[in-house]
């Protein structure tokens, strides 16, 4: 249903060095090819300056690209450009869509004209995005008194007017609380859960590990993952760490690591707490066993390599490769 | 092209836009007003005091300053868009008029519509009923020429400033040329060609063709010269105009590349 081949865009950019401009040409995206299917959750990932937002802007037909070809639902974005942006809606997060000093409801009202929705329609419409995203304490105010998770709400409700069946969401959730943000990820599931696709780009790895079910991420305009978030755990292999509290406290300052010939053991010195490292694939039963057995253990946490930490290691092995 | 009720809600939105801000509205008006005057005052003086210019007396050159600014006002009332086109390449926010299902032509001609400028309308449509009453000519038709004169003043410069925010897509920034282009060439225009020198009068005629709006057509319509072109010149320059705007608007958009973010 998307359909990107090939696709290439290169930039020319200007550096200043003393009185003099140095041209420089950087490659955006080079050759990127995926497809993603009707009814998906992308993630889009990859360190700054990836090239994530020039790929968002070619799919949502602001960028031509210099090769390459992108297929969304039969449409190619940059040629039948005012026919394809019916179907999508896009959440920029930097640029508001939002008209700055009159309040939201006159922007839903502009968009809603704009887009031809019929007007019962549009109230019904209205309604629900004010419910489920909680509108209604700020949609009569002007958009330059919202704070900016206000804002961010109000944008993914701007998105959402025309009912469009593909989303385009770009770090929707930045300055929002905790409740906020759990509320809008909930709704966004929902509305895939209708069909809808959504293309993620987001730093909030978390977000994209609870809703995405596929990851895509990219490094210097150029494909390095494209799938379930399990296959990119499984890519890394960091262990699963088995952590044990124990009642006979040494006070010591150091740390010392205790000998095992299964698994990487360490002890602190000032807790007593013992953290045993279990490869990727292997069962904790063994290691929690073993430390039950041997030591005077009150409590256990078994923690799953966290995804910040997955993608921490590929960034920095992504950029320490193209230093290198 | 887009919907009828499309306009009328960023029409509306427009106006609640400018009016959301109450004193500032009233204050701009008034101050708009203020300038406009002080624009027409220059010319007021010289008139006075020299009788007339380049052979043309009070009468006319009123027509010749109606015609052209009652042109610039309507641009200015719905051509902010246009005026200020380099804020969209700055900021990158030409990207959200992008994603709209209509013409962002439109979409510009309605960012803000300029309800100040009705001022300008108002002032330069009062210094031409005065021309009209006051001038001698032969041709009876001569308030109907006037009218589509004003509209064909309008549209030149709808051009011009459609060319040069094009530019913008590959320069960013174009205040500056904005205002060597088009600014004070438009306040050239109010004066007849004729006491400019030859390259002046050549660039106002051939390459930034606002001559060719008020002074060549009215220079016909007062008897001045029997040259049927100088009537036909708005028409023409209009015409040739109108493609060289279309293929750089196009190729702007698609080579168009955003900011970084």
């Amino acid at each position: 249903m998307i359909e990107v081949k090939d696709l290439s865009k290169r930039y020319t950019v200007y550096k200043r060095r003393g009185l003099f401009r140095e041209k420089q040409r950087i490659q955006a995206l080079d050759h990127l090819s995926f497809s993603v299917e009707r009814g998906a959750f992308l993630g889009y990932i990859g360190p700054n300056g990836a090239g994530k937002s020039t790929t968002v802007k070619v799919l949502t037909g602001v960028i031509v690209p210099e090769e390459g070809s992108v297929s969304v639902d039969g449409f190619c974005p940059w040629k039948n450009r005012k026919q394809y942006v019916e179907h999508i809606g896009v959440v920029f997060g930097q640029k508001s869509q939002l008209w700055w000093d009159l309040p939201v409801i006159d922007t839903y009202r502009a968009l809603g004209a704009l887009y031809d929705v019929p007007k019962p329609v549009w109230l019904k419409r209205v309604a629900e995005l004010s419910e489920r995203l909680s509108l209604s304490d700020f949609l009569y105010q002007p958009a330059r008194q919202l704070s900016l998770g206000q804002r961010m709400r109000a944008e993914v409700g701007a998105s959402l007017i025309h009912d469009p069946d593909i989303l385009f969401l770009d770090e929707p959730s930045i300055g929002m609380d905790v409740v906020s943000r759990h509320q809008m990820a909930a709704f966004l599931k929902e509305l895939n859960g209708r069909g809808k696709t959504i293309f993620l780009t987001t730093h909030d790895l978390h977000e994209i590990a609870s809703l995405c079910r596929q990851i895509l991420l990219l490094h210097r305009g150029r494909l390095v993952f494209f799938g379930p978030l399990e296959a990119l755990k499984d890519m890394i292999h960091l262990p699963t760490i088995v952590r044990a509290r124990v009642s006979a406290v040494q006070d010591s300052r150091d740390n010392f690591s205790i000998k095992t010939s299964r698994w990487q053991c360490a002890q602190c010195g000032e807790t007593g707490e013992i953290t045993v490292e279990v490869p990727a694939g292997e069962s904790t039963v063994a290691a929690s066993k073993w430390l039950m057995e041997n030591y005077p253990v009150e409590d256990l946490k078994i923690e799953e390599p966290d995804i910040e930490e997955i993608v921490k290691l590929l960034y920095h092995g992504l950029i320490g490769n193209s230093k290198g | 092209m887009g919907n009828l009720r499309a306009f009328w809600s960023l029409l509306r939105a427009s106006l609640r836009t400018q009016t959301e801000y109450r004193v500032n509205f009233i204050v701009s008006i008034v101050i708009n007003a203020g300038y406009t005057a002080a624009d027409f005052l220059l010319l007021s003086f010289l008139i006075l005091r020299f009788k007339e210019l380049g052979g043309w007396n009070i009468a006319e050159l009123a027509l010749l300053y109606s015609v052209v600014e009652t042109g610039t006002g309507f641009f200015k009332l719905f051509g902010y868009g246009f005026e200020h086109f380099e804020y969209q390449m700055v900021t990158g926010r030409f990207d959200l008029i992008l994603i709209r299902p209509v013409s962002p032509l439109i979409l510009l001609f309605l960012q803000k519509v300029d309800f100040r400028r009705i001022a300008n309308v108002g002032q330069a449509l009062a210094i031409g009923i005065y021309g009209v009453l006051n001038v001698h000519s032969c041709h009876t038709f001569l308030p109907v020429w006037v009218f589509i004169l004003a509209i064909c003043s309008f549209l030149l410069q709808a051009e011009i400033n459609w060319i040069l925010a094009s530019v913008a897509f590959w320069t960013i920034k174009n205040e500056e040329l904005h205002v060597l282009a088009y600014y004070s060439m438009r306040t050239a225009a109010i004066y007849p060609l004729s006491i400019f020198e030859t390259f002046f009068r050549h660039l106002l005629t051939y390459i930034i063709p606002l001559g060719t709006v008020g002074y060549f057509p009215l220079l016909y319509l007062f008897g001045k010269t029997g040259n049927r072109w100088a009537l036909f010149s708005p028409f023409i320059s209009i015409l040739l105009l109108f493609p060289v705007c279309l293929c750089l608007w196009k190729c702007g958009i698609r080579h168009y590349t955003s900011t970084g973010t």
